[in-house]
């Protein structure tokens, strides 16, 4: 070779190498840079804020909590938005706020807990799939589409019936547990994760498709050929590998989730009382939408702000991992 | 071509009867029964019943009596609706459903495209970021939220609008636009997103060094390209098309097929269940294949063997 | 016609710049070059050189934005095409100066048929009839060696060979005769021997049409036989430029000698290895104030680093852009090393 191994070492900033910014940390950057996607990063910061202190605070300034309801025998307990209850309040005299906030809590949630779970599901199936190819690869995929031809809301609800009330698992049970417990609140748990049970198929089929195109890559030639076991190189190799499209995905899977956590609860399947979630306050507010519209557009323009924002979150995430629509 | 649409419209038969099968397990597996959820039987008439309906014999062979009936497109009688075959009901309340999801689906392929070629030619325009901003709104507000509040508004304060049920066209108009928000929004989105990768690809750049002019250029070379996302998500949308309108159908009191599955799913009325899920399952097939075969017109790479 | 000193073409201190997430991307940095009626030049450099955005410059084709052309003259047949309406551009892009790209395989729309890509061209610059425009591409694929032309001009480009495409792209670009032909990296992304029947036929159709050609390739190989002149690009800048027979012979610049080193010669060195030029292109969002090819040079000295070397006239049509250009040329009268 030639003596110009000293290229590198002057003139730090155009020096042609490379600069080590990590993937992460440069979709990151990225990320920071598109304005509509900080955007929605600080509004659902701010709505996981609310929900999770907001309920806290306001029993402990005005004394209003969820469950309160006025002693008083007034025929009509709805009562529009006032300083004292800025969103006003529900048919039975419930300040609509302290609703608004608490029913945030299980929409948030049904967004997490259903997504994580769709998450696994749906990363370990495609990635088996994928992976081993071939016929069983061909009977997964065709499961995959015979459950997809199957409506939804029965999966469901068969789930909420198989497992629903006495039969409830009892890790699900634990986990309700955490957060109250009871008959009530096993019953919303158990929704969650019905809800990421039936929301997998499409996660399966971009985790498929990433593994398909990965493994014959030569860093997957290199673990076999090193002996590293089959379940070592699906999950350790080829898995972290498909991250991008499947983040990307998953932060589209919340949006989604909640969307049909509140569509259940309009139909009466989902959340139900004592227990609210914006959907079925939403629900519960079209009844009586000619009268006392507030009931339906308070709960219904915060989901639709949460959803635009955790959209916009995506959308942002998307081009951030995605270094195909990185500008010239 | 010939031999790809006969293959493929035959599997369709034996996935059908898988998606038949597995939710004929399904309803087996939920504790329970019809009977169960109506109010209490004397013991004499229950058993009765179930001599009647087979539910006395082993599960195999309940199994195969279905099949067979199913086989031969006789879905049977609904257990909720006493002396109403399966058949008939889904002729009755299917025509209401595809009536507004068809034309929901075209009110969202017109918005959609419009909206998200010129978005595309004018990106970073007022009119892109105005269209985005809105097709984001369309995904994000529930369609139980927007109908009523169309209702609210056009119906309630400006008396324009019929509030709900089955009429003539004004009738249609909010349950369709209903619907269509939604779409519409995603159409748009994936129009955008496929146009403008279309439009920097290579032999765009070939078709513009020729001297043509933009409107040809988009037209004729971009839009087959741009538009491939849009044909691939017609298929899924059609679908869950048909799950949506039960959403608009019991906004706007609809007597769609949609309410009518969600009602014999709760009152477990298994036969009007199978027969819903076989019909709807068939339909969505048919749809995936006509997408697929449409591919072959707009792409001429593709094959069929 | 109203001809600009006798020549076709003449590009005038052209800059064109990109902005970017990293700052200010010099593509094109102040170029000027001329082209006389049937005159081929090749222009030469590695990729980032902006060769190829040069040339996107002259048929107003940079994506505007990121790309801007920010200064500069391209003056074609008497018209400052800068100045010229968008409309007034499409009539020369096409029917004028028309171009061929690297890829044949994505340079060609997938979803059209070749006659249809072929005719749109003619029915728009010539008037054809939808007749006329058919027979018409028919011709051309017959010119450019296409078998069975009457049959394969109603295939799609995926049924041709990556070869037999590029042949397609010269058909569609040769169709209304234009004046000048640019073509960038027509061989790039083809077989050896497909390459060298391209070139030939590029060289062929160019003397029958007396069509003038500007040949923009990193491969020094390619321009030798068939360009009157080469200029040599790096970094947006031109280092040199000279008659192709004396650039070979007498190159005066020090990135010029690199890449004749680096042109492999079966007449020489026989198992020695390959010379190659040390380092990579810089990068031309963050460019030294010097020589942006002092980094890499064998000759660089302290001057280098520190100031912008002058572009030296070595005599009438020779020039080079180095400190030592003189000093360059006269030991390159001693045959080369």
């Amino acid at each position: 070779m030639k003596e110009d191994i000293n290229t590198q070492g002057d003139g730090a900033q155009d020096a042609p190498v490379v600069k080590g910014t990590s993937l992460w940390k440069d979709a990151w950057k990225r990320l920071l840079k598109n304005k509509l996607a900080v955007f929605g990063l600080a509004v659902m910061i701010l709505m996981v804020l609310a929900v999770g202190l907001g309920p806290f605070i306001m029993e402990w300034t005005s004394g209003i909590t969820p469950d309160y309801i006025p002693a008083n025998g007034d025929l009509i307990r709805s009562f529009p938005p006032s300083l004292q209850h800025p969103m006003g309040t529900d048919e039975a005299g419930r300040d609509l706020l302290a609703r608004v906030l608490q029913g945030g809590r299980i929409s948030l949630m049904v967004g997490i807990i259903s997504t994580a779970v769709s998450l696994i599901v749906g990363v370990s199936y495609g990635a088996i799939a994928g992976y081993a190819g071939g016929r069983l690869d061909n009977v997964m995929m065709r499961l995959v589409d015979i459950i997809y031809a199957i409506p939804y809301i029965l999966i469901v609800i068969v789930l909420l019936s198989v497992f629903g009330g006495e039969n409830i698992p009892s890790w699900i049970g634990a986990m309700s547990e955490v957060f109250g417990g009871g008959a009530g609140l096993n019953q919303i748990f158990l929704l969650f994760f019905a809800l990421g049970l039936v929301s997998w198929l499409t996660m399966a089929r971009v985790v498929r498709g990433q593994i398909l195109s990965l493994k014959n890559e030569e860093f997957v030639l290199a673990a076999k050929s090193t002996g590293v076991s089959t379940p070592a190189i699906i999950f350790r190799h080829l898995v972290p590998n498909a991250l991008g499209p499947v983040i990307v995905y998953a932060t589209l899977t919340v949006p989604s989730v909640m969307l049909t956590e509140a569509f259940l609860s309009f139909l009466g399947i989902g959340v139900q009382a004592p227990y609210a979630s914006w959907g079925s306050l939403a629900s519960d507010g079209i009844k009586n939408i000619a009268i006392f519209p507030w009931q339906l557009i308070f709960p219904g323009v915060t989901m639709a702000l949460t959803l635009f924002s955790l959209n916009f979150l995506g959308d942002g995430l998307r081009d951030a991992l995605d270094p195909q629509t990185r500008k010239f | 071509m010939l031999k790809f649409i006969l293959k493929r419209l035959l599997i369709i038969i034996p996935m059908a009867l898988l998606v038949v099968t597995v939710t004929w397990g399904l309803i087996r597996i939920a504790p329970g029964n019809f009977y169960s959820t109506e109010r209490k039987l004397p013991p004499a008439i229950e058993e009765n019943i179930r001599k009647k309906y087979g539910l006395d014999k082993p599960w195999y062979v309940q199994y195969g009596t279905m099949m067979g009936n199913i086989i031969r497109l006789d879905f049977g009688d609904s257990l909720k609706y006493q002396g109403q075959s399966v058949n008939e009901i889904i002729r009755r309340h299917f025509p209401y459903s595809a009536t507004i999801g068809l034309l929901a689906y075209i009110l969202a392929l017109i918005i959609g495209l419009f909206a998200g070629i010129v978005a595309a030619l004018k990106q970073n325009s007022a009119f892109d970021y105005g269209s985005m901003a809105a097709a984001m709104l369309g995904l994000s507000v529930p369609n139980f939220v927007l109908g009523p509040i169309l209702v609210l508004f056009f119906s309630l304060y400006l008396y324009w609008l019929p509030p709900a049920r089955w009429g003539g066209p004004l009738y249609l108009i909010m349950p369709v636009v209903t619907l269509a928000a939604i779409y519409a929004a995603y159409i748009a989105r994936l129009t955008r997103a496929g146009m403008l990768e279309v439009m920097r690809s290579d032999y765009i750049r070939t078709a513009r060094a020729k001297g043509l002019d933009e409107k040809t250029v988009l037209l004729k070379h971009g839009l087959r390209g741009g538009i491939v996302p849009v044909v691939s998500f017609t298929g899924p949308a059609l679908a869950s098309l048909l799950a949506g309108t039960v959403v608009v159908e019991k906004v706007f009191a609809i007597p769609g097929l949609g309410n009518m599955f969600i009602q014999a799913v709760l009152n477990r009325d298994e036969p009007l269940i199978l027969g819903i899920v076989a019909f709807l399952s068939i339909l969505i097939m048919i749809f995936n294949l006509a997408v697929d075969i449409s591919y072959g017109f707009l792409d001429p790479r593709i094959r069929y063997e | 016609m109203s001809e600009n000193n006798g020549n076709l073409l003449t590009v005038n201190d052209l800059r064109t710049y990109f902005q970017t997430e990293d700052g200010t991307v010099k593509a094109v940095d102040g170029v000027s070059f001329q082209l006389t009626k049937g005159e081929t030049i090749g222009i030469v450099g590695e990729s980032g050189s902006g060769k190829s955005v040069a040339n996107l410059s002259i048929m107003r084709l940079i994506p505007e934005p990121p790309g801007k052309i920010v200064n500069g003259d391209i003056i074609f047949d008497g018209q400052d095409v800068r100045k010229l309406s968008i409309e007034e551009v499409r009539k020369i892009r096409g029917k004028r100066i028309a171009m061929i790209f690297q890829d044949p395989m994505t340079s060609l729309n997938p979803f059209l048929k070749i006659s249809t890509q072929l005719m749109e061209v003619t029915q728009l610059h010539l008037g054809h009839t939808k007749k006329q425009a058919y027979d018409h591409a028919v011709e051309m694929l017959r010119k450019v060696e296409i078998p069975d032309p009457e049959k394969r001009v109603d295939n799609y480009p995926h049924e041709f060979s990556g070869g037999m495409r590029q042949r397609v792209m010269i058909a569609m670009a040769l169709s209304c005769q234009p004046e000048l032909l640019i073509a960038d990296e027509p061989t790039t992304a083809l077989d050896v021997t497909i390459q060298a029947q391209i070139l030939e036929l590029i060289k062929e159709l160019k003397d029958e049409l007396g069509t003038s050609v500007i040949l923009i390739t990193h491969d020094l190989g390619v321009v030798a036989g068939m360009t009157d002149k080469i200029i040599v690009m790096y970094a947006g800048k031109i280092f040199e430029s000279a008659p192709t027979g004396e650039l070979f012979e007498r190159p005066a610049n020090p990135y010029t000698k690199g890449l004749l080193r680096s042109v492999p010669d079966p007449a020489h060195e026989h198992g020695a290895p390959l010379y190659q030029i040390p380092g990579l292109p810089p990068d031309v969002a963050h460019l030294p104030p010097g020589c942006p090819f002092a980094e890499r040079c064998e000759r660089s000295k302290e001057i280098c680093e520190r100031e912008f070397p002058p572009f030296v006239q070595i005599n009438e049509n020779h020039h080079s852009l180095c400190h030592f250009a003189k000093e360059v040329y006269a030991e390159s009268a001693g045959g080369g090393e």
